[in-house]
């Protein structure tokens, strides 16, 4: 193996531990640190605290889906290796992160709202769509063999696809039915307890750390599969 | 009705998320290194 590729795989470990030390110590400062919220005015005061993880992987998947787009036009652009690299990664972690906000959100809504899902919801349709559409992509790379045709339709699909995070953005704001808006901007019926604040911005950033850290290692682990490949047509 | 019960069972949810993710990675890198490895050797042997 390339020198280069162990030294990237030993730093995406360790970058990837302390995301992982980072998001264990937020969960814990949320379950037992943060302040609770009113309980008169939630039905599921203790399921609030789902918020300290759902909200950073919402996040995540977003910096995921982007990253899908910029590879997807790289690739489109000029064919790049690196481009096809961004668009598995992006749709890797696109699923990772999305499958996360799906799967926590329903049981947090299912205990506060009463229903896990609002299907007049724009906000939660076009984020279960952005995760499905991270799906095809990542079960359509592993079922179809890898050549310029496959690449080029998958990456069209994650380009066709990204157009549905400024519609989930936009939702947030002007079509809020069920799901609530943007708490961290302070405004009218906004806003979070400074304590609640400082939880979520460091889980936040332990997040960005281990989305680093899973970024470095997926890259490393298509970048073996590709020396693999290369060795095998030699030995062929 | 306070929700403990679905906060728990959410962290565990996006935990085994992760842990999935994390040891796929790991079982690729192992795998994937080896695979070289054999590869390697055999062109040498060659």
């Amino acid at each position: 193996m390339h020198p280069d590729l162990s030294v990237r795989i030993r730093n995406g470990i360790i970058v990837t531990s302390m995301g992982i030390l980072g998001i264990i110590c937020t969960a814990l400062l949320g379950i037992f640190y943060a302040p609770g919220v009113d309980p008169m005015a939630w039905n599921a005061p203790e399921a609030q605290r789902i918020f300290y993880w759902h909200v950073p992987f919402a996040w995540s998947s977003f910096l995921a889906f982007s990253m899908l787009f910029v590879g997807a036009l790289s690739w489109y652009r000029n064919r790049s290796e690196w481009g096809w690299r961004w668009v598995s990664t992006g749709s890797d972690l696109g699923l990772l992160f999305g499958a996360g906000v799906v799967t926590s959100g329903p049981i947090w809504g299912s205990v506060e709202w009463g229903v896990p899902w609002d299907w007049g919801d724009l906000r939660l349709n076009t984020f279960a769509l952005l995760t499905g559409v991270a799906l095809f992509l990542v079960l359509s790379r592993r079922s179809q063999p890898d050549g310029q045709e496959t690449r080029d339709t998958l990456a069209a699909i994650g380009l066709f696809g990204f157009a549905l995070v400024p519609i989930t953005a936009i939702a947030t704001t002007l079509y809020q039915k069920r799901h609530p808006g943007i708490v961290v901007v302070d405004g009218e019926g906004t806003g979070l307890d400074p304590l609640m604040r400082t939880v979520l911005m460091f889980g936040t950033v332990s997040f960005m750390v281990l989305f680093v850290g899973l970024w470095m290692l997926s890259d490393s682990v298509l970048r073996l599969e590709d020396t693999a490949e290369k060795a095998k047509r030699r030995l062929d | 009705m306070s929700g403990t019960a679905e906060l728990v069972m959410a962290y565990g949810i996006m935990s085994a998320i992760i842990a999935f993710y994390v040891n796929h990675l790991r079982s690729r890198i192992v795998f994937l290194t080896s695979r070289i490895s054999e590869y390697s050797t055999s062109i040498e042997e060659e």
